[in-house]
């Protein structure tokens, strides 16, 4: 596991020490040890099963751990009633009652948890569905039942939110709306722990970053820290393919690790190492039509994290060389 | 408690909900009033619809809510139903872990929301009560029973204890509901083999093998909106049903409480 420290000392909103969960011999999730700083955006991310909601569900009370120990905001996680009030959370869709009221389906949820009423009007007020708090929830888009959840995450002002996929349905300027919304409540100071499979939205709303795969942290800490970490990849093809050979003979020679793909040569190396290739190539009399040097993104980073190569949509190779052919 | 009894009452003010149990408590108890009058002969007879009551017996004191008794079992399945649908729907729909998030004390949240079925039940009974009187006065006049005895205060006695047993009886019949509600976590299974179990199953027992009908919950809570039957007394069925309802709160909290919200 990369686990890199997101501070010194950080003062946390969310710790956990060998939280796990077992379904007879098997472990959803195991032995987890998350550390979510205060006033972060932290992503949470991994492939479907990997174990996200069983967390989620276990930070919430729902789901009992096998095993370990935790705080949320201090308190601690075996007593959620201790915390709670001071979480907002959606846990995967917004589920409600279909013939109330989206004003109503809040109040449920309000007087259940002792929060005062003027609050649902500024949550709803929050996520723009002020003009439609009187529509029943069934006559709702997606967007704005999703849009309702996350107004019922904040009705009681919380301090930290846990979210599973808030921006599940929303159409692309939902999704930005969103965006802004999550990081206006991280400038109010709250700590929002969001899970989702849009890693593109990840990068850009979290600075903190939490990846696990088959119930196991495989990375934790800041996303630079996991983009730096990350060695940038040289893509060179040359003009005529059969000097395809000949070009990767060369970078052998030059002590690099290389792969082919389709008609390129890939290698793991910076622009000073692009700069060495180049002159021996031409020096070979091989002409290249393209030296690039690229980092991996973030997908490719989870992608080589949680080996879930087969989803990959973007440059292949880019992060693990292994994956390249084929 | 009080917050999950408010925030049960909100969602079981939906007006869909509220005036079609109501209408339908209310209907059904008129509907058995309105028959057991129609029925009613010169003496006790057995034909194929079952017993009819006796003229003279409903011109007795407990004439007025002679109805309402008879109109138990459905009472009590309407009730049983919509505790158990409820409870279910909680799971069925996911709304579950949205409540226990805003209320994370799972025994106050389950004692807050019985608690709400149950009164929204006896206000049924109390509507169904007021119907039924109503009818039964009427009907009296039409078959030309005499109502005197209703009004004395033995009358009104039997009137208040009729609605105190038809609710309590309404209440198992929740608590029974909720209770199957939990163990199914699915609407239509849990109401399908409540109402199986408890119109078919239960009465064809209770009629083949008369000797159990004394230790059925079903048939105890019956004998309990009665204030006893010639099989079962009013303390034997009260103290069975107590029992029934013991073992069924037992089982739903400890599932509930022990068991993951996973839905």
């Amino acid at each position: 596991m990369l686990d890199v420290p997101f501070d010194a000392s950080p003062p946390l909103a969310l710790s956990t020490s060998g939280l796990t969960k077992s379904y007879g011999a098997r472990s959803a999730v195991s032995d987890l040890n998350l550390a979510i700083p205060k006033g972060v955006i932290s992503g949470f991310v991994g492939p479907n099963g990997a174990g996200k909601t069983t967390t989620i569900r276990m930070l919430l009370g729902l789901i009992a751990p096998t095993a370990g120990t935790g705080e949320i905001l201090g308190a601690d996680l075996g007593q959620p009633d201790h915390f709670l009030h001071r979480v907002g959370a959606m846990i995967e869709s917004p589920a409600f009652y279909p013939t109330l009221s989206g004003q109503k389906n809040l109040s449920v949820l309000a007087r259940l948890g002792g929060i005062p009423q003027m609050n649902i009007v500024r949550a709803l007020h929050r996520v723009g569905l002020a003009d439609r708090a009187t529509d029943t929830f069934r006559s709702y888009s997606l967007g704005m039942k999703q849009r309702l959840g996350i107004a019922a995450a904040l009705l009681p002002d919380p301090d930290l939110l846990i979210l599973d996929e808030p921006t599940n349905g929303l159409d692309p300027a939902g999704i930005a709306e969103m965006r802004a919304l999550f990081r206006s409540l991280a400038d109010d100071g709250i700590t929002i722990f969001v899970s989702s499979h849009l890693l593109s939205e990840i990068a850009q709303i979290c600075k903190h970053l939490v990846v696990i795969s088959s119930g196991c942290i495989v990375f934790q800490g800041r996303i630079s820290d996991l983009m730096d970490r990350a060695q940038p990849l040289l893509r060179a093809t040359p003009e005529l393919l059969g000097q395809l050979g000949s070009l990767e003979q060369l970078a052998n020679g030059l002590g690099m690790v290389t792969q082919l793909d389709r008609g390129s040569l890939v290698a793991h190396g910076d622009s000073r190492e692009a700069a060495r290739l180049f002159r021996a190539a031409a020096q070979a009399d091989i002409t290249l039509v393209q030296l690039d040097v690229s980092r991996p993104s973030l997908e490719d980073a989870f992608l080589a994290l949680t080996g879930d190569g087969g989803a990959s949509t973007s440059e292949p190779g880019a992060w693990d060389l292994e994956g390249v052919r084929g | 408690m009080a917050d999950a009894f408010a925030s049960e009452w909100i969602k079981l003010r939906r007006r869909s909900l509220f005036y079609g149990s109501y209408a339908a408590v209310l209907a059904v108890a008129c509907l058995v009033t309105i028959l057991t009058f129609s029925t009613a002969g010169r003496a006790a007879a057995t034909g194929p619809g079952g017993a009819s009551t006796p003229l003279y017996q409903l011109a007795q004191s407990g004439g007025s809510v002679n109805g309402l008794e008879g109109s138990l079992t459905i009472l009590g399945v309407i009730a049983f139903a919509i505790a158990a649908s409820q409870m279910a729907v909680e799971y069925g729909q996911g709304t579950l872990r949205n409540l226990l998030v805003r209320q994370p004390r799972r025994i106050a949240f389950l004692t807050g929301k019985f608690l709400a079925v149950s009164t929204f039940m006896i206000g049924a009974v109390a509507i169904a009560t007021i119907g039924a009187i109503v009818v039964a006065f009427a009907m009296a006049h039409v078959r030309g029973v005499s109502t005197y005895r209703w009004t004395m205060l033995s009358g009104l006695r039997v009137m208040g204890t009729g609605f105190i047993d038809v609710a309590l009886a309404t209440v198992g019949f929740a608590l029974l509901g909720m209770t199957l509600g939990i163990v199914m976590r699915s609407s239509v299974a849990a109401v399908a083999i409540g109402i199986a179990y408890l119109l078919p199953v239960e009465q064809i027992l209770a009629s083949t093998v008369t000797s159990t009908a004394g230790y059925l919950p079903g048939q105890l809570l019956t004998a309990v909106a009665q204030g006893g039957t010639s099989a079962i007394s009013y303390a034997h069925s009260l103290l069975g049903t107590l029992l029934y309802l013991a073992v069924a709160a037992g089982i739903g909290v400890t599932l509930f409480i022990r068991r993951d919200v996973t839905a």
